[in-house]
């Protein structure tokens, strides 16, 4: 009798063991970035900086606000240009890793047509904000629900910091930006506050 | 000749009459060696669990800290006493002066921004040997404070290149060449920082990539 419930123990700790196992999250969701979220118009701080979106602008083309002549970058999409505050905490940070993810899941990587002085490339300092735009493209529809991501290391960037920011932009609220979308949307270098 | 039993000195006391009471009666005789209880045993199993977990887990947390995002690039090793030389990857490096810069005044500059200062640091750089030389041509300069914050040198349009001291371990000019072995180059760095940083700064060099920052007193 004792025998038999040791063999029935042990047959249950084996299952427990390979139950336990396939509970062992994969390699990727184990060491993701360690997120914080927050809103348009928050600042949302991490271990690595603080950021602070506070607008949203878009247009049809983009060029630089003192640039040369009147060079314009075309989309098919729209450009979507995300304006924040750019803080370090203890070391100098740039934003290798930054995209929006729109609220059906899909992922935009900043665009080439922004030249150098985008914030996320510009960075910033320990101690001094710059302020600047970060530059997507993007389909309009795809517009709403859409969130800034950005982290500082691009890759892996194993259980490093992340922040999250939701830019409000409700199905409402951006029909209307598209609808009041301007031919050009202009941007300055990212510049110390 | 031989006696009757209980007479002999030598026979045990309780075979004869004795005077001893009897409440003390002879030791029993030492009792075998038993086997360790089943109970201590898991006692022992129990303590090497509760010893080895912990340490599991924190070999678990180290694991994945060491792979992690983090890693301090600007990592600090030898570290230099002020106005002390000190050699390093074959190179003797020196701080001379730091201070806070006067605001630049031309119109090629930046003024620093609002609530930032610009301190200047000036090294000096002696090369040993010409592979010392070659070693260090591509040296980095940072600066930390005494909070830990660190701080590259300042984007060149905040720095007034009025006295010509290169800000790299190569020679003046555009030169990609490496300074001559044995001579001493003096090197002019400039940091933007935050006001409260500026008293504490502390400037540091990393000689060439993959190598600790060298940190200055």
């Amino acid at each position: 009798m004792r025998r038999a419930l040791v063999a029935v123990i042990c047959a249950a700790l084996l299952v427990a063991v390979v139950a336990a196992n396939r509970l062992i999250p994969e390699y990727d969701r184990k060491m993701r970035p360690i997120g914080t979220t927050g809103a348009i118009g928050e600042t949302v701080r991490t271990s690595a900086f603080d950021i602070k979106v506070d607008r949203v602008t878009v247009g049809r083309s983009l060029a630089e606000k003192d640039g040369l002549g009147d060079e314009r970058e075309r989309t098919p999409g729209l450009f979507v240009l995300v304006w924040a505050d750019l803080t370090g905490v203890d070391q100098p940070v740039t934003l290798d890793t930054a995209y929006l993810r729109t609220a059906d899941g899909h992922r935009y990587d900043t665009t080439d047509a922004m030249g150098f002085g985008s914030l996320d490339e510009t960075g910033s300092d320990p101690g001094l904000t710059r302020y600047g735009a970060i530059g997507f493209e993007l389909p309009p529809y795809r517009l709403a629900g859409a969130r800034l991501v950005v982290a500082p290391q691009a890759g892996e960037n194993r259980l490093g910091p992340q922040a999250e920011v939701d830019l409000g932009l409700s199905a409402d609220g951006a029909r209307r930006l598209v609808a009041q979308a301007p031919a050009v949307v202009r941007y300055d270098q990212a510049v110390y506050r | 000749m031989s006696r009757p039993a209980g007479e002999h000195p030598y026979e045990p006391y309780r075979q004869r009459p004795t005077y001893l009471p009897p409440e003390y009666p002879p030791p029993p005789p030492p009792a075998p060696p038993r086997p360790p209880r089943r109970s201590r045993r898991r006692l022992w199993y129990a303590v090497a669990l509760v010893a080895l977990l912990p340490a599991w887990l924190g070999f678990l947390v180290w694991r994945a800290a060491d792979q992690s995002y983090g890693k301090d690039i600007y990592a600090v090793g030898p570290v230099a006493e002020h106005d002390r030389p000190i050699d390093v990857a074959g190179t003797r490096w020196r701080l001379t002066s730091i201070a806070e810069a006067p605001r630049p005044t031309g119109s090629l500059t930046d003024p620093p921004p609002r609530g930032g200062t610009l301190v200047r640091a000036y090294l000096e750089v002696t090369p040993a040997t010409t592979a010392a030389a070659k070693k260090i041509a591509g040296c980095t300069f940072a600066a930390r404070d005494a909070r830990g914050r660190v701080w590259d040198t300042a984007d060149s349009s905040y720095v007034e290149d009025e006295d010509d001291v290169p800000d790299t371990c190569t020679p003046p000019g555009y030169s990609s060449d490496h300074i001559p072995a044995g001579r001493t180059q003096r090197v002019g760095v400039t940091f933007l920082v935050p006001a409260d940083a500026a008293r504490s700064l502390r400037p540091m060099v990393r000689p060439s990539s993959g190598t600790p920052y060298v940190l200055f007193g």
